[in-house]
């Protein structure tokens, strides 16, 4: 997946003996999300359906990778066509170093006919990609995936406390060993000391947010993620954490209110009902979370 | 009376026994829509009451929802 | 409230697309529970008859019963398998009704209505435990009635279990009630002093899962009542001291997944050892929106008229009654409800319309001049904590 990986887990009472396996099987679980989901790997799922785009071949889908593009479906209607996997292809335009006027603008505007999740075509016989050179990309849903599967696989082995950590989204399954919760720490945009920790148990928390690449042009900052109709970064927060039961879902919320403004973000935040943070572009704090973290609201 | 209460105890069993009801298994997991407050019988428990109540007292029929009542003045 | 249990409708259609995947599938959800947080619910409703038809009414006041009834409540689980409730509801009645039936100087039959209004206040309070396991639910309530000219003590047991993978559900249910009559002199002359009546009933059903977005059930009821039956207002009313009633219902459930809304229909059949018979059919859509649900719904009823019912009673049968309500007719209701939940709060506005006619029963019978149209509204507030 790209990302860094932390993995703690309690073995369950009396099998001790049974943690290197079960770490292995965890293992093993991960690579083969990353082999099936991975558009870097020339024979993963993706990359086949990429390569077929506008081809004619259907390809047919597992339930796993069905259900997913769903999500993705159901996060496109939501976010009113700012979620869109389908936009990755938008990044080709853009240069993130100083050196250069970041973006190609006639290439942005040739690149726009190869986005739009609305034009892809998902039927019975599988999915199929209309327009030459269209990509899909699954990377941050399958990410928030992993996790949860990650989980579901130490659950089944009778863990009952453990902690998961991929790429800055938290799984954990009951309370640390002392019975206290975890304590997770949320990282300041501008690096250093974490902000503050949020204590979780039997709960997820997912990060989505600006910061890790960024790029200064004409006194603003952009981030990473593009507006699919736009083709321009998101003028959006900077960070956005929220806690769920599973951590698609709280990515899933946390990743669409980083495609708005700060304004948007907050009402789609208080909408969604679950606990958040929001750091805007100067720095400030919002949400129930920054309460509860000792936050200063200013 | 009688012919009613003859012709409900054979209808009700028979309804479950035999195929003229389709039923497919459903998963646990699989219980999302069932679990919906406007799928279950009585929306609310007191509001089902009070109507149950009004209708009781301005009609001459009682029961039908489930349990069986307690008392008041009404008829 | 369990924070991570979010009612928005974003993430509740997110977890009903991921739990197709087994790593969102939980074993455990299974059980039979208490509720997972505390309830307090208050309920008010203003019940209101349409004034009687003066053509009908030979003499007396034209305005018939309003009523107020206002229900409290609390319910909240107690430790991991039971669960605790108290009810409080108070009903305040105002009005008149009708004494008897006569007839006019042209043979044309009439009412006469109670002289003066009426004010009654009833009490009920009423205490319940339930039970829970991984398979079922058990109840016991116990309630108290009191109001000037009435005092009822009831007593119900009820018990549900799941079968067939959870898929099919058994419920019975049995209760006693022991009522004491002791009617008020003076707004109408009364000719009865301390009587009592008691009330056995028993439910037997059952509820099946057809498929993930629908269910039915199917359940008989039978009450038994003897005692003092008749009405003690009514001046010609002299009803037989045993009733035997039966009901058989049946309900459908079904939720239209591309509407987002869920259909309802209820059917009973009743009987009864005094000739009553009757249908009711309810229909009901329930429309969920973002926050809000809203259930236009609609009932008709039809009733045969009881054995011994005449529009004008004749006193030289051993059992009569010109009660409206023991007649042939049909009723038509139609209403809706609005629920607004916010976070822990929930509120809710109710209101229906109801409209008899001795023309739209399915029953012959003769037409009892008193029959009733009334309106209802309700609003109720719920806040659930834990």
């Amino acid at each position: 997946m790209g990302g860094p990986a932390t993995v703690v887990i309690t073995p369950p009472s009396g099998r001790s003996a049974q943690t290197a396996p079960l770490l292995d099987k965890l293992q093993s679980l991960l690579t083969t999300l990353e082999r099936r989901y991975s558009r870097y790997l020339a024979d993963s799922l993706i990359s086949t359906i990429n390569t077929r785009a506008g081809s004619g071949d259907f390809t047919r889908l597992d339930l796993e990778s069905e259900t997913l593009l769903e999500v993705a479906d159901q996060l496109w209607h939501s976010s009113g066509g700012l979620f869109d996997i389908t936009s990755g292809v938008l990044r080709k335009a853009w240069r993130f170093d100083a050196t250069h006027i970041p973006v190609d603008v006639s290439q942005l505007a040739s690149l726009q006919d190869r986005v739009g999740w609305e034009k892809v075509e998902r039927t019975a016989q599988g999915i199929h990609l209309p327009v030459k050179g269209m990509e899909i990309d699954l990377g941050g849903l399958v990410k928030e995936y992993a996790a949860d599967s990650a989980v579901s696989l130490l659950r089944d082995h009778g863990v009952t406390s453990g902690l998961i950590e991929l790429a800055g989204d938290v799984a954990t399954i009951g309370c640390q060993p002392s019975g206290a919760p975890w304590q997770v720490g949320i990282r300041a945009p501008q690096g250093g000391d974490p902000l503050g920790g949020i204590a979780l148990s039997s709960a997820a928390a997912a990060t989505s947010g600006n910061y890790a690449r960024t790029l200064r042009f004409e006194g603003r900052t952009y981030g990473h993620l593009l507006n699919p109709h736009t083709g321009w970064p998101v003028e959006g927060p900077t960070s956005v954490t929220v806690i769920g039961e599973n951590c698609l879902s709280a990515g899933a919320v946390s990743t669409i209110a980083c495609l708005q403004s700060p304004q948007a973000a907050m009402t789609w935040l208080s909408d969604a009902g679950l606990p958040w943070l929001m750091i805007d572009r100067e720095a400030v704090c919002s949400g129930p979370l920054a309460a509860e973290m000792g936050l200063s609201l200013t | 009376m009688k012919n009613a209460l003859c012709t409900v105890g054979i209808v009700a069993p028979l309804l479950l026994q035999t195929g003229c009801v389709q039923m497919e298994s459903v998963e646990a997991w699989d219980r999302g829509y069932l679990a919906e407050d406007t799928m279950q019988w009585e929306t609310d428990a007191r509001s089902a009451r009070l109507k149950g109540h009004v209708y009781t007292s301005k009609e001459a029929s009682t029961g039908g929802s489930g349990a069986a009542g307690g008392g008041c003045g009404c008829n | 409230m369990n924070p991570l249990h979010s009612n928005s409708a974003f993430v509740r259609s997110l977890t009903r697309t991921l739990a197709t995947l087994p790593a969102y599938q939980t074993g455990a959800a299974l059980a039979d529970a208490p509720p997972a947080f505390t309830e307090v619910g208050v309920r008010y409703s203003h019940y209101s008859e349409d004034d009687i038809d003066a053509s009908s009414v030979i003499f007396g006041a034209t305005s018939r019963y309003d009523i107020d009834i206002t229900q409290l409540w609390i319910e909240a689980p107690v430790g991991a398998s039971w669960s605790v409730a108290l009810d409080v509801q108070n009903d305040y009645q105002t009005g008149a009704s009708p004494w008897f039936v006569g007839t006019d100087q042209n043979g044309q039959p009439g009412v006469i209505m109670s002289g003066a209004s009426i004010q009654d206040n009833r009490v009920e309070v009423g205490v319940a435990t339930r039970y829970f396991w991984a398979d079922g639910n058990a109840g016991l309530n116990v309630s108290h009635s009191d109001e000037d000219d009435y005092e009822a003590l009831s007593m119900a047991f009820d018990a549900s279990w799941n079968t067939a993978g959870n898929t099919r559900t058994w419920t019975t249910s049995v209760s006693n009630s022991r009522d004491k009559v002791n009617p008020t002199q003076g707004v109408i002359p009364v000719f009865v002093t301390n009587e009592a009546l008691d009330t056995q009933s028993g439910y037997f059903g059952v509820s099946q899962i057809l498929s993930r977005t629908t269910i039915v059930r199917v359940g008989l009821n039978y009450t038994y009542s003897d005692g003092y039956l008749s009405d003690p207002y009514k001046l010609n009313d002299q009803r037989p001291q045993s009733h035997e009633r039966i009901a058989l219902s049946t309900g459908y459930r079904h939720f239209l997944i591309d509407a987002n809304a869920s259909v309802h229909f209820d059917y009973r059949y009743y009987a009864d050892s005094w000739g009553v018979d009757s249908h009711t059919v309810e229909l009901g859509w329930a429309q969920h929106f973002e926050r809000t649900t809203l259930t236009p719904y609609f009932r008709y009823y039809s009733q045969r008229e009881a054995d011994f019912f005449q529009v004008v009673a004749d006193l030289n049968e051993p059992h009569f009654a010109d009660d409206y309500r023991l007649s042939s007719y049909g009723a038509m209701t139609l209403g809706a409800r609005w629920a607004i939940n916010l976070g822990d709060w929930t509120f809710e506005i109710e209101g229906e319309r109801y409209w008899s006619d001795a023309n739209w029963g399915l029953y012959d019978g003769d037409p009892a001049p008193a029959l009733v149209d009334f309106w209802r509204g309700t609003i109720a507030i719920m806040w659930r904590f834990d």
